[in-house]
């Protein structure tokens, strides 16, 4: 008989926290940047269309997978089809690596987050004046101190740039906090996640509404939500929309099927993937008004339009943008400017920790599952390794590598997975199998899926998909092979692949047991 | 299921569709100084889109009946009010079309999730529902 698997609190504690590791960064930094680049307002048709017809069919299936077969994703893919388990560990090996570069974002937030805390008791934000302290011509302030805080290497200066020792303790931070999260079981995620999700939420609403009452906001809304109708008749917008759905429902990870894995097998199925992904976007359109708002106010008080900024949207606007308007703002003190910001690198840090220990979460129940090891060994040992690889990224070139990194792992090697998933799901697998899953699902869900999941699975999803891989790679080639292309991309995103395949090789006891043990 | 679908592509259909139709609405500060500049004391003034273009379309006329339209004052204010529009469409104040996108975004994802824990709520907790 098999250990028995543990549970989740409750269905809410299973909601948090599939909405938590959905929500993360780029909920706040990706979402309003790509609306506004696509069309603004009109984007939000693709991007709901997309959501329709491949997101939650994907989380359907991820959640239906691993509900069924009650294993994390290598297992799960196991039991579905003895030939698919490295599907299972490609995807939760893609994701250890990204958490190694995921985790270096936080630590930025907590060095940028506890210097504006302690700058809450001086006169001075940390980075007013880092441009003429740094003689860094040309640039801002918050532009300066973020290479500062990343150690960037001066133009024409050649090596990896120095070591940041306080990013360093913001690596351990975050290392430490993921241990904590998750080394005691789901029970105490499902307690984290009280916190870590409705937290960022309400730091969200009081910063939009103090952004909606800056002068000039509505300047700003009007770039994110008027609607360019014109751009639906290119074809990038909808690619755009499907990549950022793909993107922020955390689906093609293997953490969904993991964290379904922990319901007992009655559990519904579906109506938690609307509820997930609704949340999940939900937050992304709320995320708009809080960034575009501000925006709208920083480009009046810089006589510059909005189009024509930069650091609209990724790692600039949350620590170059966000930071320039904070200092811009006539708050009467510094300690409310300084407030503001840590409630701002707060919000930040909550929304990527519960995605990076949910990442963690998805290698140790896999591990766990495989190897038959106990989870505090193996979670101590993932968080010391990826801690020890994270160091890498604490270099001043470390944003350069991880950007090369992110481009194989995170845009390029998720999407493949998911493609993967797709076609062996309802390509490859008996058609007999796939019925049974679906049957499986609306057995027990409270809202029925149809023929039209069973198309969205067969060929819209693939077809995207493949046409999204398709596109990338014309960028990739366009962009040449370098030296650090080869090391810090293809090299491990190849080894990777083969590492899946070979813990599909090694046979455990574990292997052999029977799905109705779970 | 169905009703979740059959509401959403309601939503999908008709938000966009009306915001479509007010695209080119301007502000109603806008309007109201167009509408002072027309100076028709019969206008039976709202504030509605009708008017812009009914103002817009004096205006033009007006332009177009003079000769060399860049020296005089009529054109050049015509310039300036048109330019004036497409500057407030975006600082100040909501265009109708973005306010009609904000309602369509929200109700979709915000209405959505209400819905479906609505449905949860509703199975109490839903099947299998427990810990």
């Amino acid at each position: 008989m098999a250990e028995q698997r543990e549970r989740w609190n409750s269905r809410t504690a299973f909601i948090m926290a599939a909405v938590g590791s959905a929500i993360g960064l780029g909920n706040v930094w990706r979402f309003p940047g790509q609306a506004f680049e696509n069309g603004g307002g009109a984007f939000f048709v693709p991007y709901f269309i997309a959501l329709l017809t491949a997101g939650i069919p994907l989380m359907i299936v991820e959640y239906g997978i691993g509900s069924k077969y009650q294993g994390s994703a290598p297992l799960s893919y196991q039991r579905l089809d003895k030939r698919f388990e490295w599907v299972g560990w490609w995807a939760v090996l893609i994701g250890l690596v990204i958490s190694c570069y995921y985790c270096i974002i936080l630590a930025w937030s907590w060095q940028f987050a506890y210097d504006s805390f302690i700058a809450m008791f001086s006169n001075a934000l940390p980075w007013t004046g880092a441009a003429a302290q740094d003689g860094a011509i040309g640039a801002t302030d918050t532009q300066a101190y973020f290479n500062e805080v990343l150690g960037t290497p001066a133009e024409g200066e050649t090596g990896v740039g120095t070591f940041n020792v306080g990013v360093m303790f913001g690596l351990a931070a975050t290392w430490l906090c993921v241990y904590l999260a998750i080394a005691k079981g789901v029970h105490r995620v499902g307690k984290v996640v009280m916190i870590t999700v409705p937290l960022p939420l309400i730091i969200l609403v009081l910063l939009a509404v103090r952004g909606l009452t800056l002068p000039n906001s509505m300047d700003g809304l009007a770039y994110y939500l008027a609607p360019d109708w014109s751009k639906l008749a290119e074809p990038e917008v909808w690619l755009a929309a499907y990549g950022q759905v793909f993107f922020s429902l955390s689906v093609g990870w293997g953490i969904l099927i993991a964290y379904a894995s922990f319901r007992p097998k009655d559990s519904d199925v579906v109506n938690n993937a609307y509820i997930t992904s609704f949340a999940n976007c939900g937050f992304s359109f709320l995320a708009g008004f809080a960034v575009f708002s501000v925006l709208g106010y920083l480009a009046h008080s810089m006589g510059q339009p909005i189009p024509d900024m930069d650091g609209i949207s990724g790692a600039g606007l949350a620590f170059v943008t966000y930071p320039e308007a904070i200092q811009r703002m006539d708050m009467g003190a510094v300690w409310m400017q300084g407030l503001l910001a840590v409630g701002f690198f707060v919000m930040l840090l909550t929304l990527g920790i519960d995605s990076a220990f949910s990442i963690v979460e998805a290698v140790a129940a896999a591990m766990k599952d495989k190897f038959n090891v106990s989870r505090a060994f193996v979670v101590r040992g993932l968080c010391v390794a990826g801690f020890l690889v994270g160091l890498i990224y604490c270099f001043g070139s470390g944003p350069d590598w991880l950007g090369i990194t992110d481009a194989y792992m995170g845009d390029y090697g998720l999407p493949m997975v998911a493609l993967v998933q797709c076609i062996v799901v309802a390509w490859i697998i008996p058609k007999k199998k796939f019925m049974e899953l679906q049957g499986d699902i609306n057995k027990r869900s409270e809202l029925v899926t149809g023929a039209m999941w069973r198309i969205c699975l067969k060929f819209i999803t693939p077809a995207v998909l493949i046409w999204s891989l398709f596109e990338y790679t014309r960028k990739l080639i366009a962009k040449g092979v370098s030296f650090d292309v080869v090391v810090f991309g293809i090299v491990p995103a190849g080894l990777v692949l083969l590492t899946a395949f070979l813990l599909q090789k090694i046979r455990t006891t574990k292997d052999e047991e029977e799905v109705g043990d779970a | 299921m169905r009703k979740v679908t059959i509401t959403l592509v309601l939503l999908l259909a008709f938000t966009p569709a009306l915001a479509l139709a007010h695209e080119g609405e301007p502000p109603l500060a806008v309007v109201e100084e167009l509408a002072a500049y027309v100076a028709t004391d019969d206008t039976d003034f709202d504030g509605t889109n009708k008017l812009y273009k009914a103002a817009k379309a004096a205006i033009a006329a007006e332009a177009e009946a003079i000769e060399d339209a860049d020296a005089r004052p009529a054109a050049k204010r015509y310039a300036e009010i048109q330019s004036q529009v497409a500057d407030a469409m975006r600082r100040d104040s909501l265009p109708t079309s973005a306010w009609l996108m904000g309602f369509f975004g929200a109700t979709l994802l915000w209405g959505g999730m209400a819905f479906c824990i609505g449905v949860a709520r509703k199975r109490g907790g839903g099947k299998g529902g427990g810990a």
